[in-house]
């Protein structure tokens, strides 16, 4: 028969011991699985997953109610006006790509899109570029005169963009051109044929968006830059990768001095705008990107926001580092894009898994979003899970 | 009063550190503070993780506070309250040893 037999003394520690450790030992490893997201509930190559839906229909809801966008609107900026600004970029790339998605629904998502346009210049016109930059683009003066953020009109000409690559609406026409002339004049005035987004701060992150506008703006209107994007991207390949990784560094002086390293915030999505202009360039920065700063800890994936030979800080961008494993939320969220938009599947969903674990969903009537983040975090996982459309278009030749 | 409740804090946190049926206590401590912190609609405030500030001024602080307390309750409900449950099942199979008699 069995008889209950405690440890005394030492024994009883190590028994403790041993206990916890194995308990430990098994419930790490499989943490993960409680948590693993079924990759279609997310995303699906040939429409809407259920949880994107969700979040598109947060967002809608945010602009079709005026309170509750000022409430959130107003809480990213407390912490940063530029989060406000890119909201509503990737907000308007993920409708695009749902309207593109879904043809009948159109209407609407293009009836959101174009509030968001037309609230961003308007916002833009009255109280110019620094309303959506951070307080130390007053520090000094811009190199390039008159100045002008990249930052600013390369987002705003990749939203205009987009907008008429899902149906052409007249009133766009003439701003987009004029965006589009600005930013090819800028960029082609800098000796690195890049432009500032803040005083002799040029990001890689703003010169590819502005750069993918472009491509997607030609595919719109019939005009052709491609002479100019092929000496963009010579000039970057040539000044603006780091010997140690061979990723494209992220913030650079406007004479084309790299500043910072490769940077996981920046990297994913420039990976995806290159994809519009040199699918295998940006194939390699993806593959870089990922074995630099991509991890797998216990089936959870992460994104550092720097690669091991490169120490930098933590900052606005990456949002606050997790020490010891480096795991930025900023790097991660936009891994999600990257993951998506290179069909990384497993990456993706580790990703998932550990936005579903750390990101606090809170789904109700309203839609689902992410406590844990805010409005620009959701709108890039939405771009992320819906990405598709939008690009394919612009890469496949028109039958006319 | 405040000995006695010290006294209930040293038992809690560190009276029968080697046994299961604390551990079991312990973990179901962790779940139902976690669990009162999730009625309270605490979740909400966890966007500090992000990076993400509250409105300044005391109210703001109050919603940092409510959000990192609620992570951290989060986080011991979900890796430490399991860890103790299996490990209080496997020490008690240990205790459990078959001895015949």
């Amino acid at each position: 028969m069995l008889m209950f037999s405690p440890f005394r003394g030492w024994a009883r520690l190590a028994a403790a011991a041993i206990a916890l450790l194995l308990a430990t030992a098994i419930w790490l490893p499989v943490v993960h699985l409680f948590f693993r997201p079924t990759l279609a509930d997310y995303r699906q190559s040939h429409g809407i997953a259920p949880a994107a839906r969700q979040i598109a229909h947060r967002h809608l809801r945010l602009w079709e109610d005026p309170a509750l966008r000022a409430a959130e609107i107003d809480r990213m900026r407390a912490s940063n006006a530029e989060w406000d600004f890119m909201g509503r970029t990737f907000l308007v790339l993920g409708l695009a790509n749902i309207a593109l998605h879904e043809p009948h629904e159109q209407a609407r998502y293009l009836t959101v899109i174009d509030q968001i346009i037309d609230e961003t210049l308007k916002v833009e016109a009255e109280h110019g570029m620094y309303f959506f930059l951070m307080p130390y683009a007053r520090a000094g003066p811009f190199v390039a005169q008159p100045a002008r953020s990249l930052f600013i009109d390369g987002e705003i000409a990749l939203m205009l963009a987009a907008r008429q690559r899902v149906a052409i609406n007249p009133r766009y026409e003439r701003p987009l051109a004029q965006r589009i002339d600005t930013i090819v004049q800028g960029m082609q005035s800098g000796p690195a044929l890049c432009a500032e987004s803040y005083p002799d701060e040029c990001w890689m992150f703003c010169n590819a968006a502005a750069v993918a506008a472009v491509a997607v703006s030609d595919s719109v209107d019939g005009r052709d830059h491609g002479a100019f994007i092929n000496e963009w991207l010579a000039s970057i390949k040539a000044r603006l990768v780091d010997h140690e990784t061979g990723l494209l560094v992220s913030s650079f002086t406007y004479d084309g001095k790299p500043l910072d390293g490769p940077e996981g915030s920046s990297i994913w999505f420039v990976a995806h705008c290159l994809q519009l202009i040199d699918p295998d360039f940006a194939a390699d920065q993806y593959a870089r990107a990922r074995a630099e700063l991509g991890q797998r800890i216990m089936g959870f994936g992460y994104a550092r926001e720097w690669p091991a030979s490169w120490q930098g800080p933590m900052d606005v961008d990456s949002g606050p580092i997790v020490p010891v494993l480096g795991a930025s939320a900023g790097s991660s969220g936009l891994a999600l894009l990257g993951a998506a938009a290179f069909d990384d599947h497993n990456f993706l969903r580790e990703l998932l898994t550990s936005l579903q674990f750390a990101g606090f969903p809170c789904t109700d009537d309203h839609g689902r979003s992410y406590a844990a983040g805010n409005q620009v975090g959701d709108a890039v996982l939405l771009y992320a899970l819906v990405q598709g459309p939008l690009w394919q278009q612009v890469l496949t030749p028109s039958p006319f | 009063m405040t000995k006695r409740i010290w006294s209930i804090a040293r038992l809690f946190l560190w009276g029968g550190l080697l046994s299961a049926p604390p551990w079991v206590a312990r973990a179901v401590l962790l779940l139902a503070i976690f669990a009162l912190l999730h009625l309270l609609g605490w979740r909400a405030d966890t966007a500090i993780i992000s990076g993400t500030l509250p409105a300044p001024g005391v109210a703001g602080e109050l919603a940092i506070l409510r959000g990192l307390l609620y992570v951290l309750s989060y986080f011991a409900a979900v890796l430490v309250a399991p860890i103790l449950l299996i490990a209080a099942v496997l020490l008690t199979l240990m205790q459990l040893g078959p001895r015949r008699i």
